[in-house]
């Protein structure tokens, strides 16, 4: 009876594996089929605006910006390109940023926006329009990216920190969240009763987030921060899947709890304060780009990292899309559009998914 | 309240703001009235009208009759023109608080878009834009083409965050040399690559502060004649302004209040 045991155990072994390995191969095809969708939307992006230009225009001006008008050249190189990287790089640096955030609160309810990082930044940025009072000595046209930087930074470590003192559970955490998004709401309502309509109007525009101030200086700091970034979490995958079995648990297989949340916590607060402060406010794709990742690829950091990049990456740039082909000749604030495109699909996945994904 | 008023000017576009509170009624209890004026958002219907309730109110009837007559005949005059002639009109970008708001920040049909219409040109913004300011895609200006660009500017030197604005208005003559130089470095901008505006050399500059006065008929006339040089050759902007001046204000006219980039014009 004991030989025959062993024997079905092996079996079950055998097919476990199998099981797995088939797992593992559909997990790699989502994540192929999310980059291409990506590349498709990120192409579109491109080839699409208020100029019509036909694809063979656009794609020699892409190979040989030399061959075609200074035109055409202008509106592919100058004016598309950057916004069409910067949805990328933003939607990917603050889907991570609330990917981790989730992780490491344990809470579906965490990302940058909901925990009044994005509140913070807005305040910040308000001040640097309204007061022009820089928080810290910078040249006058970084007034405003230094400040809402700042203030995001000081929310996040806020968080952090707080949930570090002992007896606070994560639930305090987000409550706490919760607060800061009132509180740095009331200033910057504050403040914005204070200014004068010129600048209340700048206020506004940028509390609703836009693409279209992307530079390159600005990609190349966004995407700076995300290259860094991916790799330390790449490097901490297993813990951070073991965090979300708990945190117990993972001190019980020698994670190193506080030192990874200190970190992850850091790295956090530069991707979601880095893009917000140079786009203005996003709200949506921190909260659900993890979230639709997880609902189709699981818990697994290994896959839930790259699947996290690429679904916040993928919905802003459709969203960028979306944002100038709804009235021609105007691009719609990025920050509006986002929950409108995202919510839909978003709505349909939790509703289809029977499998509870928290 | 403490100043013990008599009348509250407002102007409509606090008249909701007003109304939410019932700020009429609050204020007729302790005999204060309110009086609504409008030089921005209807600037046709609403100017005339405007003038003649300050002057009763200031018991300058006769006065206000005057300076409406004065707006009314050149407003008359450069209609009579553009309907007589009928002229081709010329797409128009208005490149609205350049330096202050970022490209490509224009105008709607109302205001500036209204008195480019006025003066015989296309407002491009009024293709897109419902209201009457907005901003529109940089690359849609690419595509529009425009003939001109007029940009609006002023002395925005005490103004937050304001940068690489063309200090225009009355006054500022003096600074021309470099407010054209700005004008120059602003339509270097992605939106104006290989435009005709730019090629032509038809980029000008005009006092921001236009939008809510009771001169448009000057605008008026200085953007007809960059639009129709022909046939506005004998229009001279500056002499119906200082005319104006000499007429109406107590001080004395100061020349600068637009510019075109190629000197001399």
């Amino acid at each position: 009876m004991a030989a025959a045991d062993i024997i079905l155990t092996r079996e079950a072994a055998v097919q476990g594996r199998g099981e797995y390995r088939a797992r593992t191969r559909r997990k790699i095809m989502i994540l192929v089929g999310l980059s291409l969708a990506l590349c498709l939307s990120f192409a579109v992006d491109l080839a699409w605006g208020p100029a019509r230009y036909g694809l063979d225009q656009v794609i020699l001006a892409l190979i040989d910006p030399d061959a075609v008008s200074a035109q055409v050249r202008t509106v592919i190189w100058d004016i598309r390109m950057p916004v069409a990287v910067m949805a990328i790089v933003v939607g990917a640096a603050l889907s991570v940023a609330g990917a981790q955030m989730q992780t490491i609160l344990a809470n579906p309810l965490a990302s940058p926006f909901t925990l009044g990082i994005s509140a913070a930044a807005s305040f910040g940025a308000a001040l640097g329009i309204v007061t022009t009072v820089p928080i810290i000595p910078v040249a006058a046209g970084l007034i405003v990216p230094v400040n809402a930087f700042i203030m995001a930074l000081a929310a996040t470590l806020f968080i952090h920190f707080v949930s570090q003192v002992r007896g606070v559970s994560v639930q305090t955490v987000v409550l706490l969240g919760i607060a800061l998004v009132f509180t740095f709401n009331a200033l910057l309502a504050f403040v914005q009763y204070l200014a004068s309509e010129q600048a209340l109007s700048q206020v506004v525009f940028w509390t609703m987030g836009s693409l279209t101030k992307a530079t390159w200086p600005k990609i190349w700091a966004t995407l700076a921060v995300l290259l860094i970034a991916l790799p330390l979490f790449a490097r901490n995958a297993w813990a951070l899947t073991a965090i979300r079995l708990g945190e117990d648990k993972a001190a019980s297989f020698g994670v190193n709890v506080r030192y990874i949340r200190l970190e992850t916590m850091l790295i956090i607060s530069l991707l979601a304060s880095v893009p917000v402060s140079f786009v203005g406010t996003i709200g949506f794709v921190g909260l659900v780009g993890p979230h639709i990742a997880r609902m189709i690829l699981g818990e697994d950091q290994r896959f839930f990292l790259p699947g996290s990049v690429l679904a916040g990456a993928l919905l802003l740039s459709v969203t960028s899309i979306v944002s100038k082909s709804i009235l021609p000749g105007v691009v719609f604030p990025i920050g509006i559009i986002t929950a409108l495109v995202g919510v839909p699909f978003f709505i349909s996945l939790i509703l289809s998914n029977v499998r509870r994904s928290w | 309240m403490t100043l013990d008023p008599d009348v509250l000017i407002l102007t409509i576009g606090n008249k909701a703001a007003a109304d939410e509170v019932n700020l009429e009624e609050m204020l007729s209890g302790i005999g204060v009235k309110i009086v609504y004026v409008d030089f921005r958002e209807h600037i046709i219907d609403n100017t005339v009208p405007s003038l003649h309730i300050l002057g009763q109110l200031f018991g300058k009837e006769e006065r206000a009759q005057e300076v409406a007559d004065f707006w009314q005949s050149k407003m008359d005059a450069i209609a009579k023109v553009i309907a007589d002639n009928n002229p081709q009109r010329p797409d128009v970008f208005m490149y609205r608080a350049a330096g202050l708001v970022e490209c490509c920040g224009t105008f709607g049909p109302d205001n500036f878009g209204l008195m480019v219409e006025l003066a015989g040109g296309n407002n491009l913004g009024s293709d897109f834009l419902p209201g009457y300011t907005g901003s529109i895609n940089p690359e849609q200006v690419i595509a529009s083409n425009p003939d001109l660009i007029v940009v609006t500017g002023s002395d925005w030197t005490n103004s937050a965050n304001a940068e690489g604005f063309v200090s225009v208005g009355p006054g500022t003559a003096d600074g021309a040399e470099v407010s054209r130089e700005v004008l120059a470095s602003l339509v270097e901008a992605p939106a104006f690559t290989g435009s005709s505006a730019v090629a032509e050399g038809n980029v000008h500059a005009i006092w921001h502060q236009f939008y809510a006065s009771p001169y448009q008929f000057v605008a008026i006339e200085a953007m007809a004649k960059w639009f129709h040089p022909d046939l506005f050759a004998d229009v001279d902007p500056d002499a119906t302004f200082k005319e104006f001046y000499d007429r109406f204000l107590p001080i004395d006219y100061q020349p600068g209040a637009w510019l075109s980039l190629e000197a001399g014009e």
